[in-house]
This record gives C-alpha cells, structure tokens and sequence, in this order.
C-alpha cells in the first residue's frame, strides 16, 4: 500500500542503529561539524609513498577543507604539513606534486625546507622589534602513519596513535600488499553530486551488487558468496573474507595470470577503513578509493590502482588491463556506483525522502549492513549525536 | 585507387557520428581487423601517463555488446571534432591528429561539456578505402564525474 505525506514522514518502527535520517547528507551544519569532529580527528589516506619516491618529492592534497603537503624529507623521513605560510597563510605549494630542496612562498617570498623549518624570512631586519624569527615560524606539521606505503594523516595531535586507530584491520591484505612494495598506477578523481558518506556506503554494502551487471554474475552465482561474515575492527573498520569470483559468467577471462602474491586465481579481497577508504583487490589488481567532501551534496571521489614496484611491464600492462575492467572512470562499475549515489542525492537534496534504512540482519552474512551500523555508531561518537537523530540534540 | 585528404577525413567524421548515434556495429565497420583503442592520461599527480582502457577490436566488440546491459549514464553524447592534422607516410597509412571536444546532454535537455581530448588516429589506406587502424583517445580532461560506458 502506498503511503500519505504524514506516513511517509514518520518515523521508521526501527531501532535508531537500522535507519539514518537523510538530514545527515544534506544539512551544512552537520557537514561543517564532519569536518571538524570526524574528518580532522580519523586518520586520513593521504597518498602512496610511490608517489614521493624520491628525496624532497612532494604531493599536495585537500583534507577536511585543509591544504596539505606530504613530502620525503631530505633526511628520507616522510612528513606532512599544513599547506600555510606561517607569515599571512598563503598556499605555499600549488602543484599536486613536485620535487624541491625549499619551499619558497609566492607572496613574500619566506622560504621553508622539507622538515619544515622555516629557513629564511625576506629582509628579517624588520621584525628584529617585534620578535618575530624564523626559529619560531615553522610550518604545522600534520601526524603521519604509514602501512602498506600508505601515507595516512591526522590533524589532531590528540587522536588515538595510527596503530591504535587500525588495530587489525589491515589483516587480510597483510599477505597481499606487505610481500613487496607497491606502486600506484593509476590515479583519478571524479566529481560526485552525493554526500561523501553515501559513496562510502557502496563500499560497504554488498546488497547492491544487484546494481551491477558483471557483479550479479560473477559474484551471486556462488553459494558461499552469500555464507561468507563480514568481521568489524574498533574504531569502525571491517573486512570481508576472500571470495571467489566467476568472471567466465559474465563473459569475463577468469583471472589466473599475474595473481599479486597470497592471491589464488579470481579470488577477491576487501577491506574499509574507517571513515573513507576502501581497499578492494581483485587476484591481479588493487583499487583504492577515498573522499574528500566538498559540500553536503559534492564530493570528490579519489580512486588509485596499484601493482607490484619495479615488476616487468608485461605484467604490470596485466595489472592495468585488469584494473579498468572494472574500476576507473571506463570501469564496468565506476560509473554505476557513481550513477547510484546520483540518484539518491537527487531525492535527498530537498528532503524528499526523510530515512535511509539499515535494517539487514543476516548474522553478519556478506549482505547484512552491519559495516554500515557499525560506521554510523562511530559517526555517532564522534559528532556527539545518534545518526538517525542528527538535529534533536543538546551538546 | 588512392585515398584522397578528404576521404581519410569523411571516414573520421563518420567515427564521430557513429559514436553519437551509438551505433557500435557501423562504427566497427570503419575500423581495420587489428584495430586498437586506447584511452590515456597523463596524472600529474602520479607525474606519469596513465592507460584508462586498452582493447584490440574483439575486446571493443565485448564492451559495445555490454553497454546494454550496465546502469549507464542516461543521456546522450555529441562529438564536435575538429581534424588538425592528416599526415601520410608513404607506405599506405597515414596519421590524423583531432581535437575532440564531448558533450553529454541529460535527458532533460540540459548539455554540460564532458571531455576534452585529441584523438591520435592511425589510419590503414592500403585497401583503397581509408579504415581506423588505432585510435589514441589523449584526455585533457581527467575528472570525468560518474564515468562513463561509452569510450570516448
Ligand atoms: S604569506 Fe607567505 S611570505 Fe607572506
Ligand atoms: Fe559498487
């Protein structure tokens, strides 16, 4: 039966962990204290360190509407900083990427070395009154934790430690991407009109493998993919045991040349780290995804695709191959994902639809939403205030 | 018989109003049986180039058939091309340099710009009749929103 405007509205006869009011997506209130509370206290992928391969390479990215720098040191060390200048924060460095001994701000030109000290300040005579030196107008350094050659950033100093954070959720890729050091291959960002929490879901629902041609065939025509549990980690993280897949069904070569090590022949591995990152590998390729909000209903997704270091091109060309088969913006699933979260935004936007139901549970079988709970239970701790009643609350 | 300047560029053009109309059987017609599409970028974030979909014709031909059955993008894409350059070399192939601009209107009509690139084009002219023997699709645009099923 279909629904008046006051049924519609009500309240979902849920428990509050089963369902999320849409508000969480669209309120700029909510978003702007995201980025304080929860973006600016988790850790955050920054980059690869194959992407400063080099000493004194450096990238640039956004984070929770911070410019950040990560840069190999000169003394090998990888560090990162805010991308401000001490004098009146301009943007020191505006290239994503780059390699350079000192860092020279174009406004009045104080320099900075890649550990961050502020090395010289343009005619410092003047300020000799005032006190102000370049002793004491070092760059903010931002923590960093690394696995896997993953640089991960926290702009709060008193977040827990990186370990502490990941515990083991790193687990099932251990064998994987810890045998031998990786490169990132590929690199792209796309530009989705959706919350950033919305994309993550697709990442941690397997429900909406229906969404996805090659996935409803490779994927569902095994009985175990249905039997397999997911496993959730404190601090909202969680992985999915490996699987095969059955390329063959959807007209796919099944996937036995080039397998990256521990990986068996078209088995599939994921693993989400809280609060925006996931890592899926497909036997032969790696997929990394994570966000950066733009706005409640923009955000720009980042994916990389990673292989072996220094492995022989005909291999790496396998990799490749099979990284854009299905991920990328030429993916088979890139865009569908992408399609998804578009049509959701669009009824979210002005509050057509008032709740987003959670409410699968299979004994922590691949299609419960348990990973989804359990990251808006975090998200819950973090902002001060329960998902599924985001604006009735007194902080 | 020799191919003429114009021959090579009608047969682009027809590649372009192939794609629009998605009419992936006629476009293959125009290509050569070891046809290569690739479709390249280069990151400056990686400071390297980057291959976004590499197939032979068979690998073309599985894609096109596939495009059906995916949740795509809804709307329609318009070429506009602009052939730069033809240069032949003598041995009965050329090269053709395109400056591609892509449009994608919505369903709804409204039309936004969705790529822009240059196709780098190897054309086979030994059989009389010009026919695309690879294409190079060089994105100046990386960020490409949901993506797309359809190559470029
Ligand atoms: S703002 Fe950087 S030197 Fe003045
Ligand atoms: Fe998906």
């Amino acid at each position: 039966m279909s629904r008046t405007a006051q049924q519609w509205m009500e309240t979902p006869a849920l428990p509050g962990s089963d369902y999320v009011d849409s508000q969480i997506y669209t309120d700029p209130h909510i978003f702007e204290e995201e980025q304080k509370l929860l973006k600016r206290a988790t850790w955050k992928l920054a980059c690869h360190e194959s992407e400063i391969p080099e000493l004194y390479d450096y990238r640039t990215l956004d984070h929770a509407g911070f410019s950040i720098i990560v840069t190999r040191s000169g003394d090998g060390n990888i560090r990162a900083f805010i991308n401000a200048c001490s004098h009146r924060s301009a943007t020191i460095l505006s290239e994503p990427a780059g390699n350079a001994k000192q860092w020279m701000c174009p406004f009045h030109n104080w320099t900075y070395d890649t550990e961050g000290n502020c090395t010289s300040i343009t005619l410092p005579e003047g300020y000799e009154e005032a006190g102000v030196c370049k002793e004491k107008a070092g760059l903010r350094e931002v923590r960093n934790g690394m696995k896997f050659g993953l640089v991960f950033i926290n702009l709060d100093d008193d977040a827990p430690s990186f370990d502490e954070f990941f515990g083991d959720a790193f687990e099932t890729l251990e064998d994987v991407m810890g045998a031998e050091p990786l490169e990132v291959f590929h690199h792209h960002k796309a530009m989705m009109n959706a919350n950033w929490k919305t994309w993550h879901e697709t990442n941690m629902e397997f429900y909406h493998e229906f969404l996805h041609y090659v996935n409803r065939n490779i994927a569902m025509s095994h009985k175990s993919y249905f039997e397999r549990r997911l496993k959730l980690y404190p601090y909202g993280h969680g992985t999915v045991p490996p699987m095969q897949q059955t390329y063959e069904r959807a007209g796919l070569k099944e996937r036995t040349d080039k397998p990256l090590p521990g990986m068996s022949p078209s088995e599939f591995r994921i693993a989400l780290l809280y609060p925006d990152t996931c890592i899926l590998v497909r036997t032969t390729a790696i997929r990394i995804d994570t966000t950066t909000p733009i706005s409640p209903n923009l955000t720009l997704v980042e994916q990389r695709g990673f292989g072996i270091k220094g492995e022989p091109e005909d291999v790496r060309n396998v990799r490749v191959r099979d990284h854009n088969q299905f991920w990328g913006p030429f993916g088979r699933n890139f865009p569908e994902d992408g399609n998804a979260v578009e049509i959701v935004e669009k009824n979210l936007r002005n509050g057509a639809a008032p709740y987003g139901i959670f409410a699968r549970h299979e004994d922590l079988k691949c299609m419960d939403d348990a990973l989804i709970r359990t990251f808006y239970d975090e998200w819950g701790k973090y902002m001060g205030r329960p998902a599924h009643n985001p604006t009735n609350v007194t902080l | 018989m020799s191919v003429s300047d114009d021959d090579i560029r009608n047969m682009l053009h027809e590649t372009f109003l192939c794609l629009d109309a998605e009419d992936y059987d006629a476009y293959l017609e125009l290509c050569g049986p070891e046809f290569r599409y690739r479709i390249t970028a280069y990151s400056p974030e990686l400071r390297k180039d980057q291959v976004w979909l590499d197939h032979d014709r068979e690998g073309m031909t599985e894609l096109f058939g596939n495009i059906q059955f995916h949740v795509r993008l809804p709307g329609k894409f318009f070429r506009h091309g602009h052939v730069y350059r033809i240069e032949r070399d003598g041995n009965g192939s050329a090269k053709a340099l395109t400056s591609m601009v892509l449009h994608y209107t919505e369903p709804e009509g409204d039309s936004r710009v969705f790529a822009l690139c240059r196709y780098h084009d190897d054309i086979d002219l030994s059989t009389g009749t010009p026919l695309l023997a690879s294409r190079e699709v060089r994105l100046e645009t990386r960020q490409l929103g949901t993506g797309s099923h359809i190559p470029m």
